[in-house]
């Protein structure tokens, strides 16, 4: 296989990557995907297609996959990025600290080299962005909109239309039916009902999330079956995740993957671009040519590979990253309650806060209930004794929302990532990340958590805690190597190719000028999907 | 020093009826003994002491369950007591004990004594770890 020239050859497998191979393999080019290709050996075998109740009542070995076996899904300490993983979801971060090195007190970023990649995390929200945010962005509107419709096709979004349309995707032609609610996204809702007209003049607007899950049966997969175990399994596959394509796409004869790689650098030569990785489990050298490359190895690990490639130990990239805080809420109208028989581990409302009224800049809040989360997980946050703490939080179970806050990002000088060699690592490096927010923009963040919680009481949700688990915690970042007219170093033109490259593409967020504060997945897709397009 | 099997088996066994009012299964206990080891809690000396005092005056696990989760929630004694907890949580016997309940009146009154109850044995188990 090392003999062979492929037309493209793709580096990851997460969500951008999946998007970009599949556009390449339908335009009919010979496409070989490298990439970590990590997956779970352990948690997916044992996880019984049930719901969450009757798991509980019924297996005995559901310690295995709630508290993990090494009982590393007993959280303790700060929260910290990532630590929201389950156990059956920790794979993601296998061999992480070996190939993808951070140093940082500042930043705590989570990268992956698991087959799907990030995607297998991903809360499935799919937000379209507005002209303006497209324009900030770096990225043509006209073209994106096309990509929005391609990738819905091919992955499945449900959503309604309401409210909050403008902000999310529900304007989809192929656009399957919203989820139901259970009591807790209904009592928002019928509050914000009551008191709209009150919260659009303040700017804020609430509906229903477009998410990347089916309720309605496409390919292979089934509908929502509402069990409540989505932060476990993805058993009825309902949910998107970016291996159902590159399990799809296998089945391709001009499909080949490649797992157990880690991609360190690329080489170009007139024709040809050669691609140097490692192999995760021996560390052996392994290299494969193409005509083209697509980077899709998320926007860290594009950067690694990118300053890799031309040596530089020195040069810093700028860094975007969403700020996020979690709002833990309580409704007063549901404390005690007895819980109802629907359960969604996901999004069941939007809240978007645009207070310009130009879909520009706009903040967003999405609300989930805490049922088929463990008790145990909120223990530590108490400040009670564990044994009143236990009979209180059951108490309040029923009631708790919690509202997950991203906030929009612009490029600043206090952030940046740079390389820098140390070769006691597994690749003789590691990437150096720097974050802090300057004045202005920490006020901004303060405002914005004030003005959540405001419109979160006049929905009768009361804000109990603010927890902030650190910046990198959204898990969306970009703008390390911005979109540019000119064709320079360490820029993307604007059809993602890498400046001062001949054959390199980047086809993950790398380029975005600015990160919305609507989730950035979808658009990750889109783009992957256009840059694949136009190669 | 750490604190031998036998021990972590009336350990877990006090924490379970502390907890929840029932006697620990074997398997629970298997799980405890595996849990403190693969999360390496069990060395720190400190804790070591409390545990032995648990073990001796078992009325003091309210007081330092009280006192930790107030003035010392990183405190190593209390993270195997949530370790307990949690694999209580997982245990399908004892599911009932840990869904959501429907509350009345009477029950909340008892969950205000409860908190004020909590209070007071915080301050008590205050004292205590002071001295330890």
């Amino acid at each position: 296989m090392d003999d062979i020239v492929w037309d493209a050859i793709v580096v990851g497998s997460g969500c951008s990557g999946a998007m970009a191979a599949q556009t390449l393999v339908e335009r009919g080019l010979k496409v070989l995907m490298i990439d970590g290709g990590v997956k779970d050996e352990r948690y997916k075998r044992i996880i019984p297609p049930k719901d969450f109740l009757q798991i509980r009542k019924e297996e005995q070995e559901q310690h295995r996959f709630f508290l993990g076996d090494n009982f590393e899904g007993v959280p303790f300490g700060k929260i910290i990025t990532g630590e929201h993983l389950t156990p059956p979801r920790k794979f993601m971060t296998a061999f992480v600290r070996q190939f993808l090195p951070v140093v940082s007190n500042s930043f705590i970023p989570l990268e992956s080299l698991a087959y799907g990649g990030l995607g297998n995390g991903w809360g499935l929200g799919c937000c379209m962005f507005s002209k303006n945010e497209l324009d900030a962005c770096g990225l043509p509107s006209s073209e994106m909109q096309n990509a929005y419709e391609v990738v819905a096709k091919r992955i499945g979004v449900s959503g309604a239309q309401d409210d909050a349309t403008p902000y999310t995707a529900a304007t989809l032609s192929t656009l399957q039916p919203s989820i139901d609610m259970d009591s807790n996204g209904e009592n928002l809702q019928n509050n914000y009902l009551k008191k709209k007209e009150h919260l659009k003049r303040h700017g804020f607007f609430v509906g229903r999330p477009s998410l990347a899950l089916l309720t309605q049966p496409k390919d292979n997969r089934l509908p929502y079956q509402y069990r409540d175990m989505d932060f476990y399994s993805d058993n009825d596959k309902s949910a998107y995740r970016p291996w159902l394509t590159i399990d799809q796409l296998k089945t391709h004869s001009n499909f080949s993957f490649i797992g157990n790689l880690c991609a360190v650098r690329f080489a170009e030569d007139a024709d040809t671009v050669t691609v140097h990785s490692l192999t995760l489990d021996t560390t052996e050298s392994k290299r494969f040519v193409a005509k083209k490359l697509v980077l899709a190895s998320g926007v860290l690990g594009t950067s690694r590979i990118v300053l890799r490639s031309f040596d530089d130990y020195e040069n810093q990239l700028p860094l975007l990253s969403n700020p996020y805080s979690y709002l833990a809420g309580i409704q007063p109208g549901l404390l005690g309650k007895d819980t109802d028989k629907r359960k969604i581990g996901f999004a069941q409302l939007s809240m978007f806060y645009d207070k310009h009224g130009n879909n520009m800049d706009v903040p967003m809040g999405s609300c989930y209930s805490y049922r088929s989360m463990m008790l145990f997980h909120l223990l530590k946050e108490s400040p009670l004794d564990v044994k009143s703490a236990y009979r209180f939080l059951q108490y309040m179970m029923p009631a708790f929302t919690i509202i997950g806050l991203f906030h929009p990002e612009k490029p600043s000088s206090g952030k940046w990532v740079q390389l820098q060699k140390n070769y006691n690592q597994t690749t003789g490096d590691e990437l150096h990340a720097h974050y802090t927010l300057n004045k202005e923009e920490q006020a901004q963040l303060t405002d914005t958590e004030k003005k959540f919680s405001w419109a979160l009481r006049q929905l009768n949700c009361f804000v109990l805690k603010k927890i902030a688990p650190g910046h990198g915690a959204s898990i969306h970042y970009g703008g390390t190597l911005p979109f540019s007219a000119k064709n320079q170093r360490y820029t993307l033109l604007p059809d993602g190719k890498l400046g001062e490259t001949k054959n390199v593409y980047v086809a993950d967020g790398s380029g975005f000028n600015y990160l919305p504060g609507k989730g950035i997945t979808f658009s990750l897709m889109a783009n992957a999907h256009r840059v694949a397009s136009g190669l | 020093m750490k604190v031998n099997d036998a021990d972590l088996q009336t350990e877990i066994e006090l924490y379970t009826r502390y907890l929840i009012g029932h006697s620990a299964t074997p398997k629970v206990s298997v799980l405890f003994l595996a849990a403190i080891t693969r999360r390496d809690l069990e060395f720190d000396p400190r804790t070591i002491k409390m545990v032995h005092l648990c073990l001796r005056y078992p009325l003091l696990i309210g007081l330092f369950d009280a006192a930790t989760g107030i003035f010392e929630r990183d405190n190593e004694w209390r993270k195997r007591l949530i370790l307990a907890f949690a694999i209580l949580e997982t245990q399908p016997e004892y599911l009932l004990l840990f869904q959501p309940q429907v509350f009345g009146v009477s029950d909340l009154i008892k969950l205000f004594f409860n908190g004020i109850g909590s209070g007071c044995r915080a301050f008590a188990g205050k004292i205590l770890l002071w001295m330890i």
